[in-house]
C-alpha cells in the first residue's frame, strides 16, 4: 500500500494528443504553454484545474509527438493520469518526469467530470468517493514506479552511480519536501 | 519452441542475452542516440552532477536543422549556439546544422543507421530507422540518460505484421497506402507497445525512401518501430553510407507475430487524412471541393526525390491557383541536389512556388509557414493534430499527387483526372 491522494477528476475522451497538452510554440520549449493545455478539449481546464487534481481519459492518451508534455502537467501540479490506455512514449516520459500514468480498463465509464477520487498509486487502487465505485489499475512497469518514487529520472540516476561512469561527481540527493515532485 | 522476431533478436543481442520474449524487461546497449533539440536534454546533465563527457561521442548525433532552417527568434538562436558548444564540451561527434535537412532522413543518409542496430531518438518519428532493418524508437525525456549510460530499457514488444501485396494504380502511391493502413486497417491505437513489420511484394518493389514513409507512419498507429527486413535495396542504399560493422537480423521462419494483416494495395484510392487527427481517413471524393489556402510538399512522409517527381507530373505545364500558395521543402541537401539535377527545382521556381532550404517543414509552426486563423492547408507531412500548428486551422494530409492537384485548383480534387 502506498500513500492515498485525493483530488478532483477532469475527464477526457480517446486519442488525446501530446500537442494538445503541450502546444507547439515558436520559442521551442523556452516557456511552458500552460494556458493552452488541453483547451481544444476543455477550455476550462487550465483556468480551473487545482493542484492535486487527476486527469481521467480513454484510449491512446498522449499519442503523437514525443515532446515531454508532462512538463506542463507537472508545472500545473496534476497528481496523476488514469486512462484506459496510454501511448508508449508518453507513458515512459511521464513517469520519468514524475507524474504517474495508471492504465485502468473501464475507468472512463466510472468517473464523471468533477468526481472526487482517492487513489493509491503504488497499489493502483482508485476509489470514486462521489459514486462509491472502486477500480483496480494495471500494475505499472517496475522501473518506472521506482523512478517516480525516487522523485523522477534525475534523482534515480543519482542513486545509481555505477551505471554512469562519465559522471565525475553527483549532486547530493534531494531530501524531504525537495524530493517530492510537488509537496503533498 | 517457436522462433523469434527480428526485434526480439536485436533486443536480446543488445541486452547480452541468448533470447528474450515479448513482455520481458531488458536493458539494451544503444548504437545511436539522436536529438534535434539538445536544450531539452543536455541541461539535465547539470541537475545530475558534474559530467565529463557522454558515453560515446561517435554514437550521438544532434540534428539542429530538423525543426528549423533558420532560427525564428533570438532565444532560439541562443539555444542553437549553446548546442554547438555542448558538442565540443561533451565530445559529441555528429552535428547537422541549419539547412542540412530533416534529421531522420539525415540519420539514414549519413550512415548512422544500419541493419541490426538499436537506435533511440528524441523524436517520435525515430520509428523510421526500422526501414533499414534496425530497431528505432523515441524515448525523448530519457535521452539524457541514454547519452550518459549508453543504455536504455524496454519491455520487449510483440510484433504485428502487415503484408502488402500487388501494386498501386495510377495516381495512387505509398502515402495513400500508409493512409489506408492508418485509417482503415490498424487505426491510431492498433500498434501500441508493438512493432510493425512490413513485408510483401509491394514492399519489395519500393525504394528505401518510399518504404520510409510507412516506417515513419508506424508511430501514428501507436507502433514502437516500423521494421522492414533488409534486402538488396537496403544494402545498395547503405553501401557508401555505413562505415561501421553491422549484422543484419531477420525474423525466424517460425517467429510468432501477434497479428497479421494482408492488404492488396491495388484496391486503394487516393485518400486524405482529415482534421483533427491523421487516422481520420476519407476518400478524396468525400472531401473534394474543400478550399485550400496553402499546399505543402515536404516533411518526413513526402520530401524525397520520388515525392517531388510525382508532384511534378501534376504541376508541369500548369500554374498555381491564384488564391493558393505552394510551399516546397526538400528533405535534405542530398535530395535538393538531385532535384536541381533533374530540373525539378527550376520547374517549381518558375511556377512561383515558395521554396525553402531543407528542414522538416511547416508540419508544426516552429520556424515559418504559419497559417492565418481560419485558413486551411493540405500537405504530404504526417500530422494535423490540435495544438500543432496554431489555432483555428484545418489541415489535410495526402499524397504528392493530391497536394499538387489542390495547389493547381485551389481546392481538393481527385488527382487521377490530371494525370
Amino acid at each position: 500500500m502506498g500513500e492515498l491522494y485525493r483530488g478532483k477528476a477532469w475527464t477526457f475522451g480517446d486519442n488525446i494528443n501530446t500537442e494538445s497538452i503541450m502546444a507547439s510554440t515558436s520559442d521551442h520549449g523556452a516557456h511552458l504553454p500552460i494556458d493552452e493545455c488541453l483547451v481544444y478539449y476543455d477550455p476550462e481546464f487550465p483556468k480551473q484545474m487545482q493542484p492535486g487534481d487527476f486527469i481521467v481519459a480513454g484510449r491512446n492518451f498522449g499519442n503523437s509527438s514525443s515532446r515531454p508534455a508532462a512538463l506542463v502537467l507537472r508545472a500545473m501540479k496534476l497528481r496523476a493520469i488514469i486512462c484506459e490506455q496510454s501511448a508508449v512514449i508518453f507513458y515512459r516520459n511521464t513517469w520519468n518526469i514524475g507524474v504517474p500514468v495508471l492504465e485502468c480498463t473501464g475507468i472512463s465509464k466510472m468517473v464523471n467530470k468533477g468526481d472526487q477520487l482517492e487513489v493509491d498509486i503504488e497499489a493502483g487502487i482508485i476509489k470514486n468517493l462521489t459514486t462509491g465505485k472502486n477500480a483496480q489499475a494495471e500494475p505499472p512497469i517496475e522501473l518506472l514506479l521506482e523512478r517516480w518514487k525516487a522523485g523522477g529520472m534525475m534523482e534515480w540516476i543519482k542513486r545509481h552511480p555505477d551505471l554512469y561512469p562519465t559522471v565525475n561527481k553527483f549532486h547530493p540527493l534531494k531530501t524531504g519536501e525537495d524530493s517530492q515532485v510537488f509537496p503533498v | 519452441m517457436s522462433g523469434h522476431t527480428a526485434t526480439e533478436k536485436i533486443m536480446a543481442k543488445h541486452a547480452g542475452k541468448a533470447e528474450v520474449f515479448p513482455g520481458d524487461a531488458v536493458v539494451c546497449d544503444v548504437d545511436l542516440v539522436f536529438h534535434h533539440s539538445p536544450w531539452l536534454c543536455v541541461p539535465y546533465f547539470d541537475e545530475i552532477g558534474e559530467i565529463g563527457r557522454v558515453f560515446d561521442g561517435d554514437k550521438i548525433a544532434f540534428g539542429l536543422g530538423h525543426h528549423v532552417c533558420l532560427p525564428s527568434t533570438q532565444e532560439y538562436a541562443t539555444f542553437l549556439k549553446q548546442s554547438r558548444e555542448w558538442t565540443k564540451q561533451y565530445g559529441i561527434k555528429h552535428l547537422y546544422d541549419m539547412g542540412s535537412g530533416n534529421a531522420h532522413i539525415l540519420m539514414l543518409e549519413k550512415g548512422h543507421v544500419a541493419p541490426g542496430y538499436l537506435c533511440v531518438g528524441g523524436d517520435s518519428h525515430a520509428t523510421v530507422y526500422g526501414v533499414l532493418g534496425a530497431f528505432g524508437t523515441a524515448i525523448t525525456y530519457e535521452i539524457a540518460d541514454a547519452m550518459l549510460s549508453g543504455k536504455t530499457w524496454f519491455k520487449v514488444p510483440p510484433t504485428v505484421r502487415i503484408r502488402l501485396e500487388g501494386d498501386t494504380r495510377k495516381g495512387v502511391c505509398t502515402r495513400d497506402v500508409g493512409q489506408h493502413l492508418l485509417g482503415n486497417v490498424v487505426g491510431a491505437d492498433g500498434a501500441i507497445w508493438k512493432v510493425i513489420d512490413y513485408t510483401g511484394s509491394y514492399i519489395s518493389g519500393l525504394s528505401v525512401m518510399q518504404r520510409a514513409i510507412l516506417s515513419f507512419l508506424a508511430v501514428e498507429m501507436g507502433g514502437m518501430n516500423g521494421f522492414i527486413e533488409p534486402d538488396h535495396k537496403t544494402y545498395e542504399f547503405i553501401r557508401d553510407r555505413v562505415h561501421s560493422s553491422y549484422e543484419p537480423v531477420f525474423n525466424d521462419a517460425d517467429a510468432v507475430f501477434e497479428k497479421e494483416w494482408t492488404v492488396d494495395v491495388s484496391g486503394i484510392e487516393p485518400l486524405v487524412g482529415c482534421p483533427p487527427r491523421p487516422s481520420n481517413t476519407k476518400k478524396v471524393s468525400e472531401v473534394a471541393g474543400t478550399k485550400i489556402d496553402q499546399a505543402y510538399i515536404g516533411g518526413c512522409t513526402g520530401s524525397s526525390v520520388e515525392d517531388f517527381r510525382m508532384a511534378a507530373e501534376i504541376l508541369r505545364e500548369r500554374s498555381i491557383h491564384p488564391d493558393t500558395r505552394l510551399v516546397i521543402v526538400p528533405g535534405t541537401q542530398e535530395i535538393l541536389k538531385c532535384l536541381r539535377e533533374e530540373g525539378l527545382m527550376e520547374l517549381f521556381e518558375n511556377m512561383g512556388a515558395v521554396i525553402s532550404a531543407p528542414y522538416c517543414g511547416p508540419c508544426q509552426m516552429m520556424c515559418y509557414g504559419f497559417l492565418g486563423e481560419g485558413e486551411s492547408m493540405i500537405g504530404t507531412h504526417p500530422r494535423n493534430l490540435p495544438g500543432r500548428a496554431g489555432k483555428d486551422v484545418e489541415i489535410y494530409l495526402a499524397s504528392p499527387y493530391t497536394v499538387a492537384a489542390a495547389a493547381v485548383n485551389g481546392k481538393i480534387v481527385d488527382p487521377r483526372n490530371m494525370l
